[in-house]
C-alpha cells in the first residue's frame, strides 16, 4: 500500500490538480497543520499529505517548508519521509511517504510492555535524530508515528535544527506549550538541546502512559508557570499498576534542571529495554541505577559511543542560581534564606551587588517596598551613586536640571541612538536603579522621579544599559506627571520604547510600552495607548513574563474602562487577567483587578465593592479602590460618600503617576462639587479638564464639556448649560463613550426639569437610560426606570428583546446590508426551488416577518408557490432564540386559510402593494374569514412586477408587533420584490431551458449576453443568437458591421471602445469593460449598459461576449438611492420627533388659555355673572400665558445647534468628486454632468460630508428634473468660480429640464414641499440650512423658459490666492 | 342636559381645571382626573361623556378608549391631542371615539360636541 516515489509514472507531477483528486482521510491535527492519508484513485497509492489548518496562517506555512527543507537529513528507517511540497493557492502543501499507522490513536490504553516497546521505538527514532545532529524541537504525541510493522518515526520536522543553525522566531516560535521544556520558554537566553528533546518526549511518553499530562493549563501562559515551578505527580497517581521504575524513568525526562535529565536518547532507549525484559519475564522490574550513572551527574556533550554532536549549552542552562529558583517557584522564605547566604558569602562587589538586588526583587514581590527601598539606599554608595533619603520639590527640580545639562541641545529622539554602555559596574548600578523604581512609585514619588532623572541621565553620559530602555520610558511618565510636561514625556517614553526595541530582552519591551500605554493618553488618541498595553501584553505573554502580562492587562482594562466600552467586554478582559494572575500567585495585580472587576459588577448591579480596603502595601490600588468607591456612590446620588472617597483618592493620586484615572477622580471630584452647588470647588476640576482638552480634544474634550456646562448651569447661564450638555453629549458620541454620554444626558434632563421643561427632561432622561444600558452600567439604568414610569423597565426591556426577531427596526446599515446581501443572492439563483426557499428566507430575515407566501401568476393561473414560517429552533448560525425559517412547497391554488385572499386579489387587481399596518385596529379587509384564523398583527403584500407585466405577489405578516413593515422597510422589500421578479422570471425561464434542452441560445437571452467572433482584418463576423437583441438588430440581416456597432455605441463611450479594439492583445482575456449602447427601442436618449468580455482566439481574430447588465444597474442604482433616502429619513424623523415634543410643550399652555378664556367669557355671560369663576380662570390664563413665553425662550436656546466640524476643503476637487461619484447614476436618467471648473486655488472651510450632501442633492434633482423632458439635449452643469475681491466662491449647478413654476419657486426650499412623486421634501430644506450654517446661501434663479439653476454662495477662506 | 355628567381626564394639571372649568361654565357637571388609571377605577355607569387627553403616562387615551369600549360600549369618548398628527387622529377615529380634537382648541366647538355627543347617545 505505500509509494516510495511520487508520484508515479502513470501520473502527472503532484501540482494542485493531483491533490484535488485525492480521496483524503484525517489522520492528525495540531493547532497549526493537519495530516491526511491520501489516496489516489488513479494508481491505489497512498501518502500522507500536510497542510496549515488555517489557510491564512504564515506560520504552519514556514513549518511545512521546514519540514520539506530537512528531507535530506532523515531516513524512512525512523522519520516520516517528507517527498514533496506543492505550492497551492491555500498555501504549501507538504507530501510524505506513509508507511502505515499514525500518532496513538487513544492514549493510556496500551498495556505496560506495550507502552514499553512504544517508548523504546520512540526513544531509538530520537536518538537517530540526534546522532544526525539535529534537534527535533516539537515532540508531542502527534509527532509519534507508530507504522503497521510497529516502527515508530518521527514526524512534523517545522521547527527542527541542524547543527548549530539559529531558527528565527518568525520561522514558527514555540511547540505545543503543553510539551515545551522550561529553559525553551524563558524569557531571557531561551535554549535548545538534546535534552529539551528529552523533557517534551517524556511529557509526550507521560501522556500516553498515564492518559494524561502532568499539569493542567488553561493557556500558553499557564504551561510556561506550570513546566517552570509545578512539580510532576508520578504517573503511577493516575494509572495504579505503572511499576516505580517506570515512574522514575517518566519523572527523571521531565526534571526542570536539563542536567538532571537522561543524559542522551541512547541512554533512555536502554534503560526502556531493560524495563521491558524484565516485565517479559514476571510482571515487576527490580531497581536498577538510571542512565547507567545516577547521582554522578551527566556531562552533557561529552564524548562516547553516544555522544551528542551538538553542544548548544549556554551556562545559564546548567547554572540557574537557587534563589532565583526558590523565588520563581513562590517559596519566599527559604529564598530570603538563600539571599542572606548570599549576601553574606558574596566573594566580590559583583556577587554582593546581584546578591542585593536579589534581595529587592524578593521583597517588592512580597510587597515589601520601603524595606525594598533601604536595600536600595545599602547598595548605591557601593557604586557611586548618591541619592537623597526623602527628596523634595528642590531635590527633584535639581536632579531634572542635571539631566538636562547633561542633554544639552539633545532632545529624548537622541537617545536610542547612543552606544551601548561599557562600564560593567555602571550597567550594574544601572540594574539596582532600574529595581527600585518600582517600589520607590508605591513610597514616594519624587523619590522615583529621581531614580528615573539619575537612570536617564547616566544613559546620557554613559551610553546604553540594558536597563536603560526602562528608564527612560518610565522617566517620561514621570516627567508628565511631576512637571505636566505631556508632550516631552510622551517623547521620552517613545525613545525608552525604541531602545527596548533595539537592545532590550522582552521584559524591558514590554515594561516601556506599559509606560507608553501611561503616558500618552494625555496627548494620543486612546486607542494608541490601548495598542502599547496590547503589545505589552503580547510581548510579556510571548516571553512568558507572569508578572508583567498581568501589570499589561491592567492596563489595558483601565483603558477600556475610560474609553467606555461596554462593561460586559471589559469584565471578559479582567477575567482574563485574573487567570494569569491567580496562576502566578501575583496578588497585588490580582487585587488590582479585582477591584476594577468589583467596580464593574457594582455598575452592573452584580456585586458590590468590598466595605474595607485592600490590605496592601501598594499605595495605587488603595487609590483606585477609592476613586471607583467614588464614582460608584457618585452614581448613586450618596455625596457624602462620594466626597470621602474621592478625597481620599485625591490624596493617594500621586502614586499613580500621569495615569489615565487621574483624570477621572478630577471629573467625578468636578461633577459632585457641581451637585453640592459648589462653584469654587469646581473651578480647579474644571481648570485641569479644560487643559487636558486643550492638549487632547478627541480624548478629554467631552468630559471638559460636562464641567462646562456645570459651571454655566452654578452660574445661572442656563441657556449657555442647556447649550453646552448638548456639545458634550455630540462630542462624547463622535467618541463613541456612552459612560460620558449618559452623565450629561443625565445632568442635561436635570437642567431642562429644573426649568419644567418636562418633554426635553424626558427626551434626555430617555438618552441617559439607553447609554447607561449601552455601557452595560445596568445598576443606574434601573434606578432611573425606577424613578420615571416612561422609561423602559429591564423586564420591559427582556420583552423587546424577545420579540426582537419581529420587532421593525430602525432603518440603519444593517437594514441595507441585508437587503444588498438578499439582492445580490436572489441574482445568482437560477435554479427555482433554491430561489424560491432564499426569497422567501431573505424575505422574512429583511422585514422581521413570521410569515410569508409567495404566489405565481404566469399563465394566466394563480398558484400558491411556497409559504414560509417561523418554527422553532435556532437557525443555524443565527442568533440565538431565533426561530428557524422554514419553506413548505405548496405548488397548488391558494385556499382562504393560506393567507387573506380579498387581500391578495386587491393587490393583483391594482398592482399596488397593501399594508395593514395594525389588523387589532378596524380595516377594510376585516371581513376576510382568514383573520379570524390566523393570529396576524400586521401584513404587507407585494406585486412582483418585471417589465410591466405582473409575475407574483409576495406576502408578509407579522404575529406580534403592530407597524412591523414600516415605510422605510417596505422601500428596501420592493426592491428585493424588484430583483425577486428578475430572477423569477430567468429560473422559470431556466427551468424551461432545462426542459426542452434547448441551445445555448436560449441561455444567452436569460442571461441577456451574446458571444461573437471577429476577425480584425477582414472585419468578418459571427454571432450568437442572444447579441441581437442587445444591438436591437434583425437576425436575418446578419451581424451589424463594426461601423455600425460603433454608431450606436452613447457618443462618449466610443473613444474606450476604438482603443480597446485597436489596442494589440497579448494572450490574456480582457474585461469586463463596461459601456453604453443607445437603446434603438427606448425613448430617445435612453441606454444599455453593457460589459464586453474579450480575448485572442488566433492571430487578429477574437472572441468575446457581452453581457446585458442594465437591469442590474438600475437595481444598484435605486439601492443607492434608498440608501441616500432613508439617512434623509432618519433626519427627517429626529426632526419630526422635535417637532411633535416642541407642538406638545407649547400647545399645553394654549390650550389652557383658551379654555379658561372660553369659560371666562360663559361665567360673566350668565344672567348673573359668576365674578370669581371668571377671575380665578383669568389669574390661570396669566401664568400660563407665562409658561408657554418661557417655553419659546428656552426652545429658542436650544434651537442654535453645535457649530459643524469646519476643515479646510479644495472646492474644484470636492466638485469632481461628487460629480464622479454620481456620474453613473446620472448616465442611468439618460443624462450627462459637465464641469466648468475656474477656481483652481479656491478653499472653503466647511464640513466636507455636509458639503457633498449638498451637491449630491443638487445634481439628483437636476438629473430627475429632466427625466419627463424628451428629444432634448439632458445635461448638468456645475460650474465653480472665485470671486476674489468679494472673498467668495460659487457653485452653481444648472440643467436643462422644464424649470420650476413660479409658484413652486418660493416654497422649493420648505420642509416636506416636494413635486416628485416618490420624494420626501427635506432634501432642498436640509441643503438651505447646511449652507447657512456654513455662513453661505443657497438660492434657486429659474433660467427662463426651460432649466433652472442652483446657485451656492460661500465665503472663500481668507488668505488663499485667487485663481 | 343639566343633569348630564362628564368626565375629564388630563395629566396636565392647568388643563384640566381649565376644562373643568369649561365645561361647568356650560351648566355641565364634570369630575376631574388626572390619569386614565384614576378614572378606569371608577364606576362609569353614572357618566355621559369622557373627554380624554391622549398622551400621557401609563395608559394612554388609546388605552382608556380601548377600555371604555369594551366596559360600556355606548359611552361617548372624546380625545383631545397635543399632537398635531393625522396618524393620531385616524388611530383615535378607527378606535372609536366619537370626536377628535386638537390642543388647543376652541372652546365654543368643546362644548358643542360634548353637547351633541351626549344628544346623540339619549337620541331616539
Amino acid at each position: 500500500m505505500s509509494m516510495d516515489l511520487l508520484p508515479t509514472a502513470t501520473e502527472a507531477s503532484p501540482d494542485e490538480q493531483w491533490l484535488a483528486a485525492l480521496v483524503m482521510e484525517p489522520v492528525v491535527a495540531d493547532g497549526w497543520v493537519e495530516t491526511f492519508r491520501a489516496l489516489s484513485p488513479a494508481s491505489d497509492g497512498t501518502w500522507l499529505v500536510s497542510r496549515a489548518a488555517m489557510p491564512e496562517e504564515p506560520g504552519a506555512s514556514a513549518r511545512l517548508r521546514r519540514g520539506f527543507a530537512m528531507r535530506d537529513a532523515l531516513s524512512a528507517d525512523w522519520a516520516v519521509l517528507p517527498l514533496h511540497l506543492v505550492p497551492t493557492l491555500d498555501g504549501p502543501v507538504l507530501i510524505s511517504r506513509d508507511d502505515g499507522g499514525g500518532p496513538l490513536p487513544d492514549a493510556g490504553r496500551r498495556d505496560i510492555a506495550g507502552f514499553l516497546r512504544f517508548a523504546a521505538g520512540a526513544a531509538w527514532a530520537l536518538g537517530r535524530a540526534h546522532a544526525l545532529g539535529m534537534l527535533h524541537r516539537d515532540i508531542t504525541p502527534a509527532s509519534l508515528f507508530e507504522g503497521a510493522d510497529g516502527t515508530v518515526r518521527l514526524a512534523g520536522f517545522g521547527l527542527a535544527m541542524r547543527g548549530s543553525e539559529a531558527i528565527a522566531a518568525e520561522d514558527g516560535g514555540l511547540g505545543d506549550p503543553a510539551f515545551t521544556p522550561p529553559e525553551r520558554a524563558r524569557r531571557t537566553h531561551p535554549v535548545s538541546d538534546t535534552r529539551g528533546d528529552l523533557y517534551a518526549l517524556g511529557m509526550a511518553l507521560y501522556r500516553v502512559l498515564a492518559g494524561r499530562l502532568p499539569f493542567e493549563a488553561a493557556d500558553a501562559l499557564g504551561w510556561i508557570h506550570a513546566h517552570a515551578a509545578r512539580r510532576p505527580p508520578p504517573p503511577s497517581r493516575f494509572r495504579a499498576e505503572v511499576p516505580a521504575m517506570l515512574d522514575a524513568i517518566l519523572l527523571k525526562l521531565i526534571e526542570k534542571e536539563p542536567a538532571q535529565r537522561y543524559r542522551s536518547a541512547a541512554a533512555l532507549e536502554r534503560d526502556l529495554l531493560r524495563c521491558l525484559s524484565a516485565w517479559e519475564r514476571g510482571r515487576c522490574i527490580p531497581p536498577f541505577d538510571l542512565d547507567g550513572a545516577a547521582g554522578e551527574g551527566p556531562v552533557p556533550g561529552a564524548p562516547g559511543a553516544m555522544a551528542e554532536p551538538m553542544a548548544l549549552l549556554p551556562e545559564e542552562a546548567t547554572v540557574r542560581p537557587r534563589a532565583e529558583r526558590l523565588i520563581l517557584e513562590g517559596r519566599f522564605p527559604e529564598a530570603a534564606a538563600e539571599i542572606a547566604r548570599l549576601r553574606r558569602e558574596a566573594a566580590d562587589l559583583a556577587g554582593s551587588l546581584a546578591a542585593l538586588r536579589l534581595d529587592i526583587r524578593l521583597r517588592s514581590l512580597r510587597s515589601d517596598f520601603a524595606g525594598a527601598i533601604q536595600v536600595g539606599a545599602e547598595a548605591l554608595p557601593l557604586l557611586g551613586i548618591k541619592l537623597p533619603a526623602s527628596p523634595g520639590t528642590a531635590e527633584t527640580e535639581d536632579a531634572y536640571r542635571r539631566l538636562r545639562a547633561a542633554m544639552g541641545t539633545h532632545g529624548p529622539a537622541a537617545l536610542p541612538g547612543l552606544e551601548p554602555m561599557a562600564d560593567p559596574l555602571l550597567r550594574e548600578g544601572m540594574e539596582l536603579l532600574a529595581s527600585l523604581v518600582a517600589p520607590a512609585n508605591f513610597v514616594d514619588d519624587a523619590l522615583m522621579f529621581v531614580l528615573l532623572c539619575e537612570q536617564v541621565r547616566l544613559t546620557v553620559l554613559h551610553g546604553i544599559a540594558p536597563a536603560s530602555a526602562l528608564g527612560v520610558a518610565w522617566f517620561g511618565v514621570a516627567l508628565a506627571h511631576r512637571f505636566g510636561e505631556y508632550g516631552r514625556g510622551l517623547e521620552f517614553s517613545e525613545a525608552g520604547v525604541r531602545i527596548a526595541e533595539a537592545h532590550g530582552s522582552a521584559e524591558t519591551r514590554s515594561a516601556s510600552l506599559v509606560a507608553l500605554d501611561q503616558v500618552s493618553a494625555w496627548s494620543r488618541p486612546f486607542d494608541f495607548a490601548l495598542g502599547c498595553a496590547r503589545a505589552a501584553l503580547a510581548e510579556s505573554q510571548g516571553a512568558g513574563d507572569v508578572a508583567m502580562a498581568c501589570y499589561a492587562c491592567n492596563h489595558i482594562v483601565s483603558d477600556l474602562i475610560v474609553m467606555g466600552v461596554p462593561l460586559p467586554r471589559v469584565e471578559e478582559e479582567i477575567n482574563r487577567g485574573l487567570a494569569f494572575a491567580r496562576g502566578a500567585h501575583f496578588e497585588d495585580v490580582e487585587g488590582i483587578l479585582g477591584v476594577q472587576q468589583a467596580f464593574l459588577h457594582a455598575l452592573r448591579d452584580t456585586g458590590a465593592l468590598p466595605a474595607q480596603p485592600p490590605r496592601t502595601a501598594m499605595t495605587p490600588l488603595l487609590c483606585w479602590y477609592w476613586m471607583f468607591r467614588g464614582i460608584v456612590a457618585y452614581t448613586e446620588d450618596d455625596a457624602d460618600e462620594a466626597e470621602r472617597c474621592l478625597g481620599q483618592a485625591s490624596a493617594l493620586a500621586w502614586s499613580t503617576p500621569a495615569h489615565v484615572h487621574v483624570m477621572c477622580i478630577h471629573l467625578f471630584s468636578g461633577l459632585l462639587r457641581a451637585a453640592r452647588g459648589d462653584r469654587a470647588g469646581l473651578a480647579p476640576h474644571l481648570a485641569l479638564l479644560r487643559g487636558w482638552a486643550g492638549l487632547n480634544a478627541g480624548n478629554f474634550r467631552d468630559k471638559a464639556l460636562l464641567l462646562e456646562a456645570e459651571a454655566a448651569r452654578l452660574d445661572g447661564h442656563t441657556l449657555r448649560a442647556l447649550s453646552l450638555y448638548e456639545e458634550a453629549i455630540a462630542a462624547a458620541t463622535a467618541g463613541d463613550r456612552p459612560q460620558v454620554r449618559a452623565i450629561a444626558h443625565e445632568r442635561a434632563a436635570a437642567c431642562y426639569a429644573a426649568h419644567s421643561l418636562e418633554g426635553a427632561a424626558r427626551h434626555h432622561l430617555r438618552g441617559a437610560h439607553a447609554q447607561y444600558e449601552a455601557w452595560g452600567a445596568t445598576r443606574r439604568a434601573a434606578k432611573l426606570s425606577a424613578r420615571h414610569s416612561f422609561l423602559p423597565t429591564a423586564k420591559r426591556a427582556a420583552a423587546a428583546r424577545r420579540e426582537g426577531p419581529f420587532l421593525p427596526q430602525s432603518h440603519d446599515g444593517l437594514d441595507l446590508g441585508a437587503a444588498l446581501a438578499a439582492v445580490q443572492s436572489l441574482s445568482g439563483e437560477i435554479d427555482t426551488d433554491l430561489l424560491v426557499q432564499r426569497l422567501l428566507g431573505q424575505a422574512m430575515t429583511v422585514a422581521g416577518a413570521s410569515r410569508a407566501a409567495l404566489i405565481l401568476t404566469g399563465g394566466g393561473r394563480t398558484v400558491l408557490e411556497a409559504l414560509g414560517t417561523l418554527e422553532d429552533g435556532p437557525q443555524a448560525g443565527g442568533p440565538p432564540g431565533a426561530g428557524r425559517i422554514a419553506v413548505h412547497f405548496a405548488r397548488a391554488a391558494p385556499s382562504p386559510r393560506d393567507l387573506p385572499l380579498s387581500v391578495l386579489y386587491e393587490v393583483i387587481q391594482r398592482r399596488l402593494p397593501a399594508s395593514i399596518p395594525d389588523l387589532r385596529e378596524p380595516h377594510e379587509h376585516g371581513f376576510d374569514g382568514y383573520f379570524a384564523i390566523r393570529p396576524a398583527r400586521s401584513l404587507l403584500t407585494l406585486p412582483l412586477i418585471k417589465q410591466g407585466t405582473l409575475i407574483g405577489v409576495l406576502h408578509l405578516e407579522n404575529e406580534v408587533a403592530a407597524h412591523a413593515f414600516d415605510s422605510s422597510r417596505q422601500v428596501l422589500l420592493e426592491i428585493i420584490a424588484s430583483q425577486a421578479a428578475i430572477s423569477l422570471e430567468n429560473a422559470r425561464l431556466y427551468s424551461a431551458l432545462r426542459a426542452s434542452e434547448a441551445s445555448l441560445a436560449l441561455g444567452q437571452r436569460i442571461s441577456r449576453s451574446g458571444s461573437y467572433r471577429w476577425n480584425r482584418v477582414t472585419d468578418e463576423q459571427a454571432w450568437s443568437e442572444g447579441l441581437y437583441p442587445i444591438w436591437g438588430a434583425d437576425p436575418a440581416g446578419g451581424p451589424l458591421p463594426v461601423a455600425a456597432m460603433r454608431a450606436r455605441t452613447h457618443p462618449e463611450d466610443r473613444p474606450r471602445i476604438d482603443a480597446l479594439l485597436a489596442h494589440r492583445w497579448g494572450g490574456e482575456v480582457s474585461g469586463p469593460h463596461a459601456f453604453r449602447i443607445l437603446d434603438p427601442a427606448g425613448p430617445e436618449g435612453a441606454v444599455r449598459h453593457v460589459e464586453l468580455l474579450l480575448g485572442p482566439a488566433e492571430p487578429e481574430v477574437f472572441v468575446g461576449v457581452l453581457t446585458d447588465v442594465t437591469e442590474r444597474r438600475v437595481t444598484e442604482a435605486a439601492l443607492r438611492r434608498a440608501r441616500t433616502e432613508l439617512a434623509q429619513a432618519a433626519q427627517a424623523a429626529t426632526m419630526g420627533e422635535l417637532a411633535a415634543s416642541i407642538a406638545h410643550e407649547i400647545n399645553q399652555p394654549l390650550s389652557t388659555i383658551v379654555a379658561q378664556a372660553g369659560a371666562a367669557g360663559r361665567w360673566l355671560n350668565r344672567p348673573v355673572p359668576e365674578i370669581g369663576e371668571a377671575l380665578a380662570g383669568l389669574a390661570d390664563i396669566v401664568r400660563d400665558g407665562q409658561r408657554a413665553s418661557d417655553i419659546v425662550r428656552s426652545l429658542r436656546a436650544l434651537a442654535r445647534q453645535t457649530p459643524p466640524e469646519r476643515r479646510e476643503v479644495p472646492l474644484d476637487a470636492m466638485v469632481r468628486k461628487v460629480a464622479g461619484l454620481v456620474s453613473a447614476e446620472v448616465e442611468l436618467k439618460g443624462a450627462v454632468v459637465e464641469q466648468v471648473l475656474a477656481a483652481p486655488n479656491a478653499a472653503v472651510l466647511a464640513d466636507p460630508v455636509q458639503l457633498e450632501q449638498v451637491f449630491l442633492n443638487l445634481i439628483f434633482n437636476a438629473s430627475e428634473s429632466m427625466e419627463a423632458v424628451p428629444g432634448r439635449r439632458r445635461q448638468v452643469v456645475i460650474a465653480s468660480s472665485h470671486d476674489v475681491a468679494a472673498g467668495m466662491v460659487e457653485v452653481t449647478v444648472e440643467d436643462s429640464g422644464p424649470g420650476i413654476k413660479a409658484a413652486n419657486l418660493a416654497r422649493i426650499f420648505d420642509p416636506f414641499f416636494t413635486t416628485k412623486p416618490t420624494g420626501l421634501g427635506m432634501g432642498l430644506s436640509i441643503c438651505r440650512s447646511i449652507m447657512e450654517a456654513h455662513g453661505g446661501w443657497l438660492e434657486c434663479i429659474a433660467t427662463g423658459p426651460q432649466g433652472s439653476r442652483f446657485v451656492v454662495r460661500l465665503p472663500a477662506r481668507p488668505g488663499v490666492a485667487g485663481a | 342636559m343639566r343633569d348630564h355628567l362628564i368626565a375629564i381626564v388630563d395629566d396636565d394639571d392647568s388643563v384640566r381645571v381649565a376644562l373643568t372649568s369649561l365645561a361647568r361654565s356650560a351648566g355641565l357637571r364634570a369630575r376631574a382626573y388626572a390619569s386614565a388609571n384614576a378614572f378606569l377605577a371608577e364606576d362609569l355607569s353614572p357618566f355621559d361623556c369622557v373627554v380624554s387627553d391622549i398622551q400621557m403616562p401609563e395608559l394612554s387615551g388609546f388605552d382608556l378608549l380601548r377600555a371604555v369600549r369594551s366596559r360600556r360600549a355606548e359611552l361617548p369618548v372624546i380625545l383631545i391631542t397635543a399632537f398635531p398628527d393625522e396618524r393620531v387622529r385616524q388611530r383615535a377615529m378607527g378606535g372609536g371615539a366619537r370626536f377628535f380634537l386638537e390642543k388647543p382648541c376652541d372652546p365654543n366647538v368643546l362644548i358643542t360636541r360634548l353637547t351633541d355627543a351626549m344628544e346623540e347617545e339619549s337620541g331616539p
